[in-house]
């Protein structure tokens, strides 16, 4: 009966997945029933009173009871009491969150490192190896599969590369998140981790978690930052530890080569388009128009170049080294790729208005 | 001696002697009707939300319209509707009879402040519509606390509206000027500080905190503006400025704004429960030096808002432990109110049920402060439907139910006028239960991780059900709310034609406003009003 009722109740708090939400539950559970006894406290006399003492008849005189200092007392030092608790719970825990080096020491422990950059409107996981997920994937992802994809029929399917569509972290391994913006202010947050902070253009911003429950979990932007704010979500994965390696080796694994030169053009659009167009106009940077394969390509210092593989190459990854004539001044930010992203956008590079490998009769 | 039935309202006629009068009363009858426009104004864009809201991937409006709803929602009701509210609306009303005085002590100067008022609307309102009308112009969108970078980047009007805020900043400046000099220098012979009504000492509180703080508002505004024009790179973490530091400025000015808005109430409802338990208020000093406490250490807790915003570990625990500090004089005044019902004579008279409904709205507003004040808790909660449940049970449920409570317990004095009882108690039941639908199923929203502002929302499959029946909840309750509010002004409005004509003193209070005729003559007192009996001396 009881449990019925209570089954019937809303969600109280998101799922506890991370070992920050005993601490942090078990001191909003405190607070809750604070809250319930203060409240069944005043508005239960408040309805007594206004029961029992409803006027009669017009001439009712009442007491004169001006204050009573032990009553006073009474009421002004057992809630300081209990304030004072919530007060030191709270800061205990929250200064954990904020503050990895004394929870994982100087050296970090053993711990992964992950990149968050939060942008106009979604969000850019990086992995170590340089490998970026970026949260929109994981939307198309969650309408696709909805909750009932299980990652290991996906890779026997051969479908790895919609593991990686998820930022993914093992059990119990400490993660920390070193967490920056390309734009305006975001706020990064994991409600079933129990972790949120603000993002900021040109700050670093870090905290950690650990997780330890698998599962399928959503995480927000909780700062507005503009006409999307609401869909500025992603969905991320706590798995086992094996799961884990598998997830990422996935990010190894290079594509079929048939989504090579697609995999190439999604990096472009996420990552590139903002400088580089491909119908010939200049942005930030030179377009990219007919650059491949072209002879005598003018450097800023005059020297020019023919334009190959290793060029290409070079520019990406050491993007000062030479700098194309009419954009001396401009900085091209050096990019965290790794050599199987640098080859997919290598084959874009190379043919951005077509995949070389649809063959002309299709369609 | 005025003659019998001449009034301040039918003293003299036309349009142009209310346009030009530098009677309190009028100046307070002007301030009301204003703030109810906006109120009104306010009430649609909050529709506007709720049904965009009423299911998770709505389209009923457009992301834009959305963004520009909740905007606007936010800077009516707090610059146009709650802040003049009870001190501009009521306060301007009451306290110079309160005191037993003619006027205030500025008259002319009142005159200003509500003429800025206008000027600062009508600036507001351009904001809002110009953009329908000028080409590329976007509408506003950057959310009431215009949070720098996006208040720089983004195309909507930003700088005509935060001038207005500016301006509206003077109005409120002047008000609070005006009433600390009246409190000070022009109360009856024989009123002491500690035999003033506690509406004196609330509005008091909250002159000194609208003269002091609101400055603040109006730099950080110019600041903003500037960074807009001329880029000079404070705000812009691009450019080298500080976003933070802005959150600093605007906290520090919204902060106190949020006591400007709730001590009037408190105010309101001493008198209320006061009069109509026919019984000494219990505790006058804690309740009068709680107001003064409550005003001194609101303009330490700012940081209370920016716990995730970057500031340092120490300053969070700084700003939790004085959040805490500021929890305690309110819920001193709450177990005042409470022990002032023990053994009194309660008639449950329209402003009697609001005044019951406030106290308890805003003990749940006050306690889920807690989880807010709490450094660990607040980490899963800010920027939730959380806060955006806490702080309507505190504005709405605590402000401006106190707001409805004394406009009825004033509203004979002010108009000569009964209201129909029966409307009265039902529109105030309807209210209550339509703000308990709309609000309480937000703070379930909040705690599983719902963020504010958001246009639609999925949610993974833990929270997906409780945000989907929470807010649909929440949409059903507004609407009910609307109607509870429609209906208590459609009854207002009626009894200026029909109602009973209103003795001086319907309800049987104590202070000196009840001694005068209703409504009051011209310069309020037919013969020079004496102190003869303390306030709540029953
Ligand atoms: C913030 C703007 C910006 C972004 C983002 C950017 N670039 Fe560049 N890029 C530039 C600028 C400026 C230059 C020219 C100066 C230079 O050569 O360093 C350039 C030059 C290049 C060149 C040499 C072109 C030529 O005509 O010589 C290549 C190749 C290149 N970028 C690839 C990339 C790739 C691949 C990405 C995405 C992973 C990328 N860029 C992202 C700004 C950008
Ligand atoms: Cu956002
Ligand atoms: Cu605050």
């Amino acid at each position: 009966m009881l449990n019925n009722t209570l089954a019937m109740l809303p969600e109280l708090l998101p799922p506890e997945a991370s070992t920050f939400a005993k601490d942090t539950d078990s001191t909003f559970m405190f607070i809750t029933w604070v809250c319930i006894f203060f409240f069944v406290l005043i508005v239960g006399l408040m309805t007594y009173f206004v029961v029992k003492y409803k006027r009669k008849s017009e001439d009712e005189v009442t007491p004169n009871i001006s204050h009573n200092l032990f009553l006073e007392i009474i009421w002004s030092v057992v809630p300081i009491i209990l304030v004072l608790f919530m007060f030191y719970w709270g800061y205990v825990a929250y200064a954990k969150m904020m503050d990895p080096v004394a929870v994982l020491g100087e050296d970090g422990g053993e711990h992964i490192d992950l990149y968050v950059n939060g942008k106009q409107w979604s969000w850019d996981i990086t992995y170590p190896g340089g490998f970026t997920i970026n949260s929109k994937d994981s939307l198309k992802m969650k309408n696709e599969e909805e909750f009932t994809w299980s990652p290991k029929e996906l890779i026997s399917e051969g479908k790895e590369n919609n593991i990686t569509s998820y930022m993914t972290v093992p059990v119990n391994v400490p993660v920390r998140l070193s967490m920056t913006s390309n734009d305006v202010i975001h706020s990064f947050a994991v409600p079933a981790f129990r972790i949120k902070k603000d993002v900021i253009l040109n700050r670093n911003a870090i905290i950690w978690f650990k997780a330890t429950k698998p599962g399928l979990y959503i995480y927000t932007c909780n700062e507005m930052c503009g006409i999307d704010h609401g869909h500025m979500i992603g969905y991320l994965r706590v798995v086992e530890q094996d799961e884990y390696d598998k997830f990422m080796k996935a990010l190894d694994v290079p594509l079929p080569p048939e989504k090579q030169w697609a995999a190439g053009k999604k990096l472009y659009l996420n990552s590139c388009s903002a400088c580089h167009s491909l119908d010939g106009s200049p942005r930030v940077g030179p377009s990219w128009k007919g650059l491949y394969g072209k002879k005598g390509h003018k450097m800023v210092d005059g020297s020019t170049v023919d334009v190959d593989d290793d060029y290409i190459r070079e520019s990406i990854l050491n993007p000062n080294a030479k700098k194309a004539e009419g954009f001396g001044a401009a900085v091209m930010p050096i990019q965290k790729l790794n050599e199987k992203q640098l080859s997919y956008l290598m084959q874009f590079i190379k043919s951005p208005d077509k995949d070389p490998n649809t063959k002309p009769e299709n369609k | 001696m005025s003659e019998a039935g001449t009034n301040y309202i039918n003293h003299e006629k036309g349009i142009m002697s209310w346009l030009t009068t530098v009677d309190h009363k009028r100046i307070g009858l002007m301030y009301l009707w204003s703030a109810v426009a906006a109120l009104a104004a306010g009430g649609f864009f909050a529709l506007m939300i709720r049904f965009q809201l009423m299911s998770p991937e709505n389209d009923l409006i457009s992301k834009q319209t959305y963004n520009q709803a909740f905007t606007l929602h936010g800077v009516i009701m707090v610059f146009l509707f709650i802040i003049p509210s009870i001190p501009a609306a009521l306060g301007n009303f009451v306290l110079p009879i309160q005191v037993g005085a003619k006027d205030v002590a500025f008259p002319r100067m009142n005159l200003a402040s509500y003429y800025i008022y206008v000027v600062g609307s009508i600036m507001a309102l351009a904001a809002i519509a110009l953009p329908y009308f000028i080409e590329g112009w976007k509408p506003l969108d950057a959310g009431w606390t215009f949070y720098a970078p996006y208040s720089k980047q983004t195309a909507g009007p930003v700088i005509l509206m935060t001038m207005a805020a500016f301006v509206l900043g003077f109005s409120s400046i002047f008000t609070g000027l005006n009433f600390i000099v009246t409190i000070h220098k022009l109360r009856v012979k024989g009123m002491g500080w500690y035999k003033m009504p506690l509406m004196l000492w609330a509005l008091y509180a909250t002159s000194i905190l609208q003269v002091l703080a609101t400055p603040v508002i109006g730099i950080t505004l110019l600041l903003l503006a500037m960074e807009r024009v001329l880029d000079i790179g404070i705000f812009d973490p691009a450019k080298g400025g500080d976003p933070v530091l802005f959150q600093h400025f605007f906290w520090f000015y919204s902060h106190p704004a949020v006591y400007i808005m709730i001590l009037p109430g408190m105010g309101v409802i001493s008198e209320l429960i006061s009069t109509f338990c026919k019984k000494v208020i219990f505790g006058y000093n804690a309740i009068a030096n709680s107001s003064i406490a409550i005003a001194v250490i609101s303009f330490f807790v700012w940081g209370h808002h920016m716990f995730l915003s970057q500031q340092t570990t120490f300053s969070s625990m700084v700003f939790s432990f004085l959040t805490f500090g500021v929890a305690i004089p309110s819920a001193i005044k709450i177990f005042n109110w409470v022990a002032t019902l023990y053994r009194g004579s309660i008639d449950l008279k329209t402003p009697m049920c609001y005044a019951l409904s406030f106290l308890f709205l805003f003990t749940i507003g006050g306690l889920t402060g807690l989880y807010l004040g709490t450094l660990s808790t607040d980490i899963i909660l800010h920027d939730t439907y959380f806060v955006v449940a806490h702080f309507h049970y505190v504005m709405f449920g605590g402000t401006v139910i106190a707001f409805f409570g004394g406009l009825h317990f004033w509203w004979p004095k002010m108009y000569g006028v009964m209201y129909n009882e029966f409307w009265g108690r039902l529109a105030c039941g309807i209210i209550f239960i339509g703000f308990n639908m709309t609000f309480f199923s937000q703070f379930f929203l909040g705690s599983t991780g719902m963020p504010r502002r958001y246009h639609s929302y999925a949610g993974d499959a833990h929270v997906a059900e409780t945000w989907k029946s929470m807010s649909g909840l929440s949409t059903m309750g507004a609407v009910i709310l609307g109607c509870g509010i429609a209906i208590m002004f459609i009854n207002l409005l009626i009894s200026l034609k029909t109602g009973k004509k209103a003795p001086r003193n319907p309800w049987g209070a104590t202070t000196l406003e009840w001694e005068t005729q209703s409504p009051p003559v011209h310069e309020n007192f037919e013969e020079e009003p004496k102190f003869t009996r303390e306030p709540y001396s029953y």
